[in-house]
C-alpha cells in the first residue's frame, strides 16, 4: 500500500472547517438570508399542463390582491434575450411567449409586499391552456431521438466478432430512476438594481457564468452585473445553470422599482432547477472461460427535456474502465415533456457504473469468479481508449485494501450462504473509474502590511470546504499560518472562477491559486532585488523558500525577510499577484488524464420474510491523488455514499403518466435516506499525487455516490440470489 | 380564517359549538401538513394549545385517560410502562420534532388508515371520550373509524380524551416503512394480550384501521396457555390476520405485499409476546 506523500505542512491535515463556526452559529449568509430596505416578493405560477400553449391567462384577481405590486406573463414580459451556452445550453428566457413544453414551466411571476401576498397572489391568476398531448415515454414513437448527443460515443476492435466467439457471454438491460439534486438549502434569489447595476444574491455554483448569463439575457455590460453567494446550502449540479426563475427574480426587481426576493418553494425545486435523468442500458459482455475481457457494449438511452441539451455520458466511462480490445459504447437521448434534466452529483457516471459493474458482478458469477478477482484480472494498466498511461491510477490499492478493511475473504461465494440469525447476509463490491475534467481559473493573492494574506477567486463552496482547503494551500504556498489567511469566494467580481462541477473545482482554483501565490513570492523578490539591506537581494524564486510568514533562502534559512518587513521597508503597503490555471492538453503531456478511482465495498442485510433490507457497512478506498484534507475530503465521500444509498434504496421521481405532473414533489413523498438508514462508512486514501496538474490532486465531489447502486445490487444478489436490474431497489423487489 | 384561541375546555367546546366549521388543531403536524399543501383551506382554526386540562393524563382504576394535548414524546417517556404498546407506536412517529409536537387525539382526529396509534388502540379496546356542549360520551374505538380519514365525531364534538386500559400481558406494535424513520406505513400491527384474551389492531391495510376478529377468536381457543407456541398456531394466526385485511395497491406498496407482510408482522409480534407471557408466567 503507499500513501499520499504528504509535503510538510498543512496541507493534508485535517484541520477543521474555517466556515464551520459561522455556519452552526447562523452566521453564515445564504442568498435568501440578505434584504433590504423595501425589499419585495416573487411568487411564481406554474403551467399545469406538460405540453401545449396558453388560450388564457387572467390575471386581474392577482393584481388585485392585497400588496401586489406587479403580475409578469408573457403577455406584458419585454424581450429577454437568451443567455449564451455554457458548454451546455441555456435554459431559454422565460415568459416570452405561450408555449408549454413541460408541466411546471413558469407561466407567470406575481410580485408583492410580503412572500405571503405574493404566494396568495399567485393562486388567483388563472390560467388555461390547449393542451397537447404530452411525449411521456422514451417508447412514443413521436419522440425525438439524438444520437451520440457529445461525439463521446466510443468504438475499437471488432466488437460482434469478438462476441460471436466469446467463450462465454452475458448481456441485460439495467434501468435507474429519475432522481431529484434536493440539497437542503431552497435555491433563492435577492435582486437588486441601481440604475443598470445589477446585484444578484443567488444559489449558483458558478457566479463567473451566471454573471455573464444575466448580463446577456438584460443586455447589459458583464461588468454592470454582479453575483454574490458566499455560502449556498447544497447543490449537488442543480446549482450550475442560468434558471429562468433567476432571471424573473431580476425582471421582477426591474419592473416593480424595487429589490426583490425569490424563494422556490420545495416542489418548484423538483421542476425549477433540474434533475438526474433516468436511464435505459444494455451492456453486453464476452470473456475467456477464465475471466478475459474480449468484448464490452454499453448502450445507454436518457430522456432529455424538450429544448436545450445536458451532458449526461452514461456509457463513456465503460470505454476505459477495463482492458479489452473490443469495445462500443454508445449513448442516445429522447426528447420527452419533461422537466429540465441537469447535473446531479455524477451525472452518467451513477447511472453507467450501475450498469456496468452490475454486469461484471454477473459475469463472474456466471464464471464461477470472486468479482473482485475478475475486476483485477482485467486491470486497465494503461488507459485503454487513449493508449496513453494514467496520469495516476492506484485503483489496484484501493481493491487491495479495502478487501482486506472490509474482510472481503471471509464472503463465501454461494448466494444466500451468509446468515446472522434469520437476516441473510451479502457482500458487493464495485470499482469506480471516475471522469476527469477541468477549466480554466484565475485567482488572485495580496499580502498586507501587517502580515496576513488575502486569496481571492471567484468560485464557490456549496459544502464541500473550498474555503478551507484553499486556505490551507494558500497559507503552506506563502508560509504563513492559516490564521492569517484568509480565501474569499463567492463573489463574480473577484479573479473568474471555474464551477464546482465535474470534480474539477479543486484542480483548477488549487492551480490558480498555487500560480497566484509564487507570483506573489515572485513580486516580492521583484521588490527587494536591488535592496542591498535585504538577505534575499538577487535572489530567484528557485532559491528561496517560505515560512513562517517570512521568505528565505534555502541554502542559509536563516537569511530572510518576513514579507511585512519588507512592504514596511519599501513603503508599500500591500502586494498582489494574480495566478491563473488551463486544463494540461493529454496529448502533450503524453498521458491520459486521471479522475478518482475506488473500490466500494458492502455488505447488506435482508429481512427474507418481509424484504427488508438494510445497508449494515460500507468502506470505501479511494484514489484522489493528493488529499488537501483528510477530514473533507472523508466527508465528500461519506456524503457522496448517503446519496448513493438514496439512489439504490429510495430515490424515485415519479411523474404521473397522463398529465407529465411530477407527482411526488415533498419530502414527505420523494424520499431521502434518514440517519436510520445509514451504516458505518468506513474511508480510507490510497494513491499519490496525480501529475496532470500541479497541485496533484483529483476532485472528491462525486465519485462517493458512484458504486454505491451496482455495490448494493450485488449484495443484494449475494444475500438472496436475486438479480434485481432496476433502481431503487424496492421493498416489492426482494420478498 | 379566522383563529380560535381558547383557554378553558369550557370555551373551546363553547367556541366548537358556534363555530361548527372550525378546524381543531393540536400539535398541527397534520393540519399545517394540509394547509402548506393546499388540501383545502379551514374557515376557522380552534387553537387547543393553550387548554391547560387537555394536556395531562391520570390513571384511575385500570385505565389510563389520556387527555388530547399529551404529545408522543411524553406519552413514551411517562406511560411506556402502562401503554407499552401505544409507546411502540408512538416512537415509531416521524422524528423527535413530530413527536413533541404531535399527539393520540391528532392522529384520531386525522383518522389516516396509516395512523400509527391505531392499531394498538384497537387491540387494547380503548375508548374515545367525545365532548361538547351538549355532553359527553365514551365512543368504543371499533366504532370510531367511519371510513378514509372519516371519524364518528360530531361537528360540535371534540375529542377531550382517549381511555386505554392498563396493560396486563404483553403488547407488540409492528410496522413497516420505506425507510427507517420518518416514513408512514405501508402496513403495522398491533398485539396486546389481557389475560387469556388477545387483541389485535391492523393499519395501513383497509379504508380503516381495524382489528381481525376470527384471528382473536382462534387464538383464544387454539392457544394452550402453558407451553410452547405451536408454529402451526401462529401461522394460522398470520393467515386469519391477512385474511382480515382489505388492502389496495398505491404508491407506498403493493396490496399483494401488505397482505404478506401482516402475516409476518402478526406472527412474529405473537411470538415475541408469547415468549413474554412464558417468562412471566
Ligand atoms: C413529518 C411528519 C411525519 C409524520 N409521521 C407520522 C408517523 O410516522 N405516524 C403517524 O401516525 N403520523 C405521522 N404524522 C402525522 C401526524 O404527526 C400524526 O397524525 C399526529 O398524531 C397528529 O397529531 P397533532 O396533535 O399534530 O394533530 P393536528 O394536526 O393538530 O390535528 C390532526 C387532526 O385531528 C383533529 N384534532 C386535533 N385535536 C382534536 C381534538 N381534541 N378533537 C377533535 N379533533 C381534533 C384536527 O382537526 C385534525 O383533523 C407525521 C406528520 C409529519 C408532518
Amino acid at each position: 500500500m503507499t500513501t499520499v506523500e504528504q509535503r510538510t505542512g498543512l496541507v493534508g491535515q485535517g484541520v477543521d472547517r474555517v466556515d464551520g463556526p459561522l455556519k452552526v452559529t447562523g452566521a453564515a449568509r445564504y442568498p435568501n438570508d440578505f434584504s433590504y430596505p423595501d425589499l419585495a416578493y416573487a411568487a411564481l405560477v406554474r403551467s399545469t399542463v406538460a405540453a401545449g400553449r396558453i388560450s388564457r391567462l387572467d390575471t386581474a384577481a392577482a393584481l388585485a390582491s392585497p400588496g401586489v405590486l406587479a403580475v409578469i406573463t408573457h403577455q406584458n414580459a419585454p424581450r429577454l434575450e437568451r443567455a449564451p451556452d455554457s458548454g451546455l445550453t441555456a435554459p431559454p428566457p422565460p415568459l416570452q411567449d405561450d408555449r408549454i413544453t413541460f408541466h411546471g414551466q413558469y407561466v407567470a411571476v406575481v410580485v408583492a409586499d410580503s412572500a405571503e401576498e405574493a404566494t396568495a397572489a399567485a393562486r388567483r391568476v388563472e390560467a388555461e391552456y390547449e393542451p397537447a398531448e404530452p411525449i411521456l415515454d422514451m417508447g412514443d414513437p413521436r419522440a425525438e431521438w439524438i444520437t451520440d448527443p457529445w461525439g463521446t460515443d466510443s468504438s475499437r476492435g471488432d466488437l460482434k466478432g469478438a462476441l460471436a466467439s466469446a467463450e462465454v457471454r452475458f448481456e441485460a438491460t439495467y434501468t435507474t430512476a429519475a432522481n431529484s439534486n434536493s440539497p437542503m438549502g431552497l435555491f433563492s434569489t435577492v435582486a437588486v438594481w441601481d440604475g443598470d447595476d445589477l446585484t444578484i444574491h443567488d444559489s449558483t455554483q458558478w457566479p463567473s457564468y451566471l454573471r455573464k448569463a444575466i448580463a446577456q439575457v438584460f443586455s447589459l455590460p458583464e461588468g454592470n452585473v454582479r453575483v454574490l453567494c458566499p455560502y449556498v446550502g447544497g447543490a449537488f449540479g442543480a446549482g450550475l445553470r442560468a434558471w429562468p426563475h433567476i432571471m424573473l427574480a431580476a425582471l421582477a426587481a426591474r419592473t416593480v422599482g424595487r429589490p426583490v426576493k425569490l424563494v422556490l418553494t420545495r416542489p418548484e425545486m423538483f421542476t425549477g432547477v433540474g434533475h438526474r435523468t433516468a436511464s435505459e442500458q444494455c451492456v453486453k459482455l464476452g470473456a475467456t472461460r477464465d475471466g478475459r475481457l474480449v468484448a464490452l457494449a454499453h448502450e445507454s438511452t436518457t430522456p432529455l427535456q424538450i429544448e436545450g441539451t445536458q451532458f449526461e455520458p452514461c456509457t463513456a466511462g465503460s470505454a476505459s474502465a477495463y482492458a479489452c480490445p473490443n469495445v462500443i459504447t454508445r449513448d442516445r437521448q429522447v426528447r420527452l415533456n419533461i422537466p429540465w434534466c441537469n447535473f446531479m452529483r455524477a451525472p452518467g457516471e451513477a447511472q453507467g457504473n450501475f450498469a456496468l459493474e452490475s454486469a461484471m458482478d454477473e459475469l463472474a458469477y456466471e464464471l464461477g469468479m470472486d468479482p473482485l478477482e475478475l475486476r483485477l484480472r482485467n486491470y486497465s494498466e494503461d488507459n485503454p481508449r487513449l493508449e496513453l498511461p494514467w496520469s495516476s491510477k492506484s485503483l489496484r490499492e484501493c481493491y487491495e485494501v479495502g478487501a482486506e478493511r472490509f474482510g472481503w475473504s471471509r464472503r463465501s461465494p454461494e448466494p444466500g450462504s451468509m446468515r446472522d440469525g434469520d437476516s441473510l447476509i451479502g457482500y458487493g463490491v464495485a470499482g469506480v473509474s471516475f471522469f476527469w475534467y477541468q477549466e480554466p481559473c484565475e485567482a488572485r493573492a495580496t499580502l498586507r502590511k501587517d502580515g496576513t494574506a488575502v486569496v481571492r477567486s471567484a468560485v464557490t463552496d456549496i459544502g464541500t470546504g473550498t474555503y478551507t482547503v484553499m486556505t490551507q494551500l494558500s497559507a503552506e504556498c506563502l508560509g504563513l499560518d492559516m490564521a492569517h489567511v484568509t480565501f474569499e469566494l463567492g463573489d463574480s467580481d473577484l479573479p473568474a472562477g471555474a464551477a464546482a462541477g465535474g470534480s474539477g473545482l479543486t484542480a483548477a482554483v488549487g492551480s490558480a491559486v498555487q500560480a497566484a501565490c509564487r507570483n506573489l513570492v515572485r513580486a516580492f523578490l521583484d521588490t527587494v532585488r536591488d535592496d542591498p539591506t535585504s538577505p534575499l537581494q538577487g535572489c530567484t524564486i528557485d532559491e528561496v523558500s517560505v515560512g513562517g510568514g517570512r521568505i528565505h533562502r534555502i541554502d542559509a534559512p536563516e537569511s530572510g525577510e518576513a514579507y511585512a518587513d519588507i512592504l514596511a521597508a519599501h513603503g508599500i503597503g500591500e502586494l498582489s499577484a494574480d495566478g491563473s490555471s488551463t486544463p494540461n492538453d493529454p496529448k502533450v503531456a503524453g498521458m491520459a488524464p486521471s479522475g478518482a478511482f475506488a473500490a466500494r465495498f458492502v455488505e447488506v442485510r435482508v429481512d427474507p420474510d418481509l424484504g427488508l433490507m438494510q445497508v449494515a457497512r460500507v468502506v470505501s478506498v479511494v484514489d484522489a491523488g493528493r488529499i488537501l484534507n483528510e477530514k473533507t475530503a472523508t466527508s465528500q465521500i461519506m456524503g457522496g455514499t448517503v446519496g448513493g444509498i438514496g439512489m439504490a434504496m429510495l430515490e424515485e421521481i415519479v411523474t404521473d403518466p397522463g398529465t407529465g405532473r411530477v407527482a411526488n414533489a415533498t419530502f414527505g413523498d420523494y424520499l431521502i435516506p434518514v440517519n436510520a438508514d445509514i451504516p458505518d462508512m468506513e474511508v480510507a486514501f490510497v494513491g499519490r499525487p496525480d501529475r496532470f496538474n500541479s497541485v496533484g490532486v483529483k476532485g472528491v465531489g462525486e465519485i462517493g455516490l458512484v458504486g454505491i447502486g451496482a455495490a448494493i445490487a450485488n449484495a443484494v444478489h449475494h444475500a438472496t440470489g436475486r438479480r434485481v436490474r432496476s433502481l431503487p431497489i424496492t421493498i416489492e423487489q426482494l420478498f | 380564517m379566522d383563529f380560535l384561541r381558547p383557554l378553558t375546555w369550557a370555551e373551546a367546546l363553547e367556541m366548537k359549538a358556534e363555530r361548527p366549521d372550525a378546524t381543531p388543531i393540536q400539535g398541527g403536524t397534520d393540519v399545517m401538513v394540509e394547509i402548506n399543501l393546499d388540501k383545502g383551506r379551514p374557515t376557522a382554526l380552534l387553537d387547543l394549545a393553550a387548554v391547560a386540562e387537555l394536556a395531562e393524563w391520570t390513571r384511575d382504576n385500570g385505565t389510563v385517560r389520556l387527555g388530547a394535548g399529551v404529545s408522543y414524546t411524553r406519552l413514551i417517556a411517562e406511560l411506556a410502562g402502562d401503554l407499552p404498546g401505544l409507546a411502540q407506536a408512538s416512537r415509531t412517529v416521524g422524528s423527535p420534532q413530530i413527536r413533541n409536537r404531535g399527539t393520540v387525539a391528532g392522529n384520531l382526529g386525522a383518522a389516516s388508515p396509516a395512523g400509527d396509534s391505531h392499531p394498538p388502540l384497537l387491540a387494547t379496546g380503548a375508548e374515545v371520550e367525545a365532548e361538547s356542549v351538549r355532553g359527553s360520551r365514551m365512543i368504543a374505538i371499533t366504532d370510531f373509524y367511519r371510513g378514509v380519514k372519516r371519524n364518528a365525531l360530531e361537528p360540535d364534538e371534540l375529542i377531550r380524551a382517549v381511555r386505554i386500559p392498563v396493560a396486563t400481558g404483553p403488547q407488540y406494535f409492528s410496522k413497516i416503512g420505506t425507510r427507517n424513520a420518518m416514513v408512514i406505513a405501508v402496513s403495522s400491527f398491533a398485539i396486546a394480550f389481557d389475560g387469556r384474551r388477545v387483541g389485535t389492531g391492523i393499519g395501513s391495510a383497509a379504508p380503516t384501521p381495524r382489528r381481525a376478529p376470527e384471528a382473536e377468536a382462534f387464538l383464544e381457543s387454539a392457544l394452550d396457555w402453558s407451553g410452547p407456541l405451536d408454529a402451526d398456531v401462529a401461522r394460522r394466526f398470520g393467515e386469519l390476520v391477512r385474511d382480515a385485511a382489505a388492502p389496495i395497491d398505491d404508491v407506498r406498496g403493493t396490496r399483494d405485499y401488505r397482505l404478506h407482510s401482516l402475516a409476518v408482522m402478526a406472527r412474529r409480534t405473537l411470538t415475541w409476546a408469547w415468549e413474554d407471557h412464558l417468562r412471566c408466567a
